[in-house]
């Protein structure tokens, strides 16, 4: 069934196009990844599907609401979250805080009953505090639960940002690159952590540059070039697709 | 320790030397300045709400201070109500200027923000002074009642004083629980980087209205408590200067330490008086001397404590560490 769907979305930056006339289709429970060279333009999709741009024409659905042009945080509400490429990590927060923080939006009670520290208010924060906990275990930051994020490693800062975002409750999750600048041993258990977020009942949208990450852990693949989708396959038939390995090595001479 | 219990520790600190302060002053004028000092403590800890926890830079404190001091004013002088009607209205009613200035205000970023909220405090002036029929205009507005219980008249500034340093302890309380419940986090996360926070479903704006009236009803307290201990008001105290100085006790205190601010607060009502002696160098010395906070302790007084503690921390041999489970 199809959680996100794409139809003739089309981006402009002045006289750029960053994405041009491009379809999509992600089902639910998959591993859907969308790859391509630099400025190809699947950051500016993931901007266009979660609020942060509007695009020039077409429209972004989700569930079959459409979503494109909404603001960010009620996309994110509606169970699409992103994170980002370029971190961005909340730099006065603990590591603890910034999970909490991603549950505040299913959090129910009122400023009033927050001041004057109700039951219902200390049972929420117990619950909410509980749950950040369970993430952070997941994604394996628990023991750095009460350091200052900005303290963190870069590969862990990511963690962290993923682990903020499924504290929103997502049913898709957009992952920008998270695997830049991660070593390789953190890559590696990244593959792991996809495909357990998935085990959890997450749609999966995964935009990266490293070939090793996306064929090892994604079911169907699309490929962008200069804001046009030019395959959209299997890990397998992208591999073996003649356009995409033009977009990424360049045309072959001919010889005669 | 943590930032909160710190924070807590500080402002029993703080609020104990103030009331045990009072008898140790004896000059009449002073103990004046001291209850003057409480009242700043009040609005300041506004003003912490939205400059130190959510970074918005508001330059506009006099024009909250102005609206809340004439409605205490005119609604016990020309409405005939009592005083603490009076004070739930002001504050209400700047709680509301909070709503109102903040819905179309705080989509605007940084210098923009603080641009617009420079016109509001002068509009605010302007109005207090030229719409005569209602506040007086220049003449200002008098005979400004002091509290009661019951019959028992708060005219004793003694009195005075330890009524508003008990109102400005409990607001304290109230903006540190603030503080500590999930919308503190969502203030801070909002300061650091709204774009993150719109990210995981905070809606940033709506955080920041929020912000703005919880200034509003804060500061209206404190507004209405300075015309009450003035008994007289007039429009060209609420002057952009005095916009200027609010912000400027949060930047001494340090940005997002609410017992900061409160030193702030009191430091500088004090300076500008005890310099006064001084005459026409005196805002040249107080320029410098806040100038020289700024530049060599850019932290304020929470950057400096903090410093104290780690390094008596790493003169004990403590690693740095920030604890496991």
């Amino acid at each position: 069934m199809a959680l996100l769907s794409a139809r003739q979305v089309t981006k402009y930056f002045g006289g750029l196009c960053a994405v041009d006339n491009l379809d999509l289709t992600v089902n639910e429970g998959e591993i859907f990844a969308l790859i391509g060279p630099n400025g190809s333009g699947k950051t500016t999709f993931t901007n266009l599907a979660t609020g942060m741009m509007a695009p020039t024409s077409g429209h972004i659905e989700f569930q079959g609401t459409i979503v494109s042009g909404q603001r960010p945080h009620v996309i994110t509400q509606m169970g699409l979250v992103r994170t980002f490429q370029n971190l961005r990590i909340f730099s006065s927060l603990t590591v603890l805080e910034h999970v909490t923080l991603g549950n505040f939006c299913r959090t129910t009670t009122r400023v009033w009953s927050n001041i004057l520290r109700t039951k219902q208010v200390r049972e929420e924060e117990d619950r909410v505090r509980a749950r950040a906990e369970e993430i952070l275990d997941f994604v394996g930051l628990l023991d750095r639960k009460n350091w200052p994020a900005r303290s963190l490693p870069y590969g862990q800062q990511r963690l962290l940002e993923i682990a903020r975002a499924l504290a929103t409750d997502p049913k898709l999750i957009m992952l920008d690159e998270p695997a830049a600048g991660m070593t390789m041993q953190e890559s590696n258990d990244l593959i792991h952590l996809i495909r357990a977020i998935r085990d959890r009942g997450i749609t999966v949208f995964l935009i990266d540059h490293k070939m090793r990450l996306v064929m090892n852990v994604s079911e169907r693949i699309a490929v962008l070039n200069f804001g046009r989708k030019i395959a959209e396959g299997t890990p397998k038939e992208i591999q073996e697709n003649p356009d995409v390995i033009e977009a990424y090595l360049g045309k072959g001479r001919k010889t005669a | 320790m943590n930032n909160s219990k710190l924070r807590n520790t500080c402002l029993v600190g703080i609020f104990v030397l103030l009331a045990l302060a009072e008898p140790l002053i004896t000059s009449r004028f002073y103990k004046f300045v001291l209850a003057l000092a409480v009242i700043n403590v009040i609005m300041v800890t506004g003003l912490h709400v939205i400059f130190g926890l959510t970074g918005q830079i508001f330059m506009g404190m006099a024009g909250f201070w102005g609206i809340g001091s004439y409605i205490l004013a005119l609604a016990t002088t020309k409405m005939g109500l009592g005083f603490w009607p009076a004070l739930l209205l002001s504050s209400l009613g700047v709680g509301f200027m909070g709503l109102v200035l903040g819905i179309p205000t705080l989509r605007l970023k940084g210098y923009y923000l603080s641009i617009t909220t420079i016109g509001f405090g002068e509009i605010t002036r302007f109005i207090l002074m030229n719409w005569s029929a209602v506040t007086g205009g220049v003449f200002g507005v008098f005979n400004i009642p002091r509290p009661n219980f019951g019959s028992f008249v708060l005219t004793n500034d003694v009195h005075f004083y330890y009524f508003s340093l008990a109102l400005a302890a409990l607001l304290a309380v109230i903006a540190s629980v603030l503080e500590d419940s999930k919308y503190g986090t969502a203030f801070k996360g909002v300061r650091d980087d709204e774009l993150a926070a719109d990210a995981i479903g905070i809606d940033s704006t709506g955080i920041k209205v929020m912000a703005f009236m919880t200034c509003g009803l804060f500061v209206g307290i404190g507004a209405g408590l300075y015309s009450s201990l003035l008994t007289y008001i007039s429009p060209e105290v609420f002057t952009l200067e005095e916009s200027f100085r609010f912000v400027t006790m949060v930047l001494v205190g340090g940005i997002g330490f609410l017992p900061g601010a409160v030193i702030g607060a009191v430091v500088l009502t004090f300076l500008p008086e005890m310099l006064r002696f001084l005459q026409a160098w005196y805002l040249a010395i107080y320029g410098l001397i806040v100038l020289g906070i700024v530049i060599y302790q850019p932290g304020g007084i929470a950057g400096a404590l903090q410093g104290f503690l780690e390094r008596r921390r790493l003169a004990r041999g403590e690693e740095k560490q920030y604890g496991t489970a």
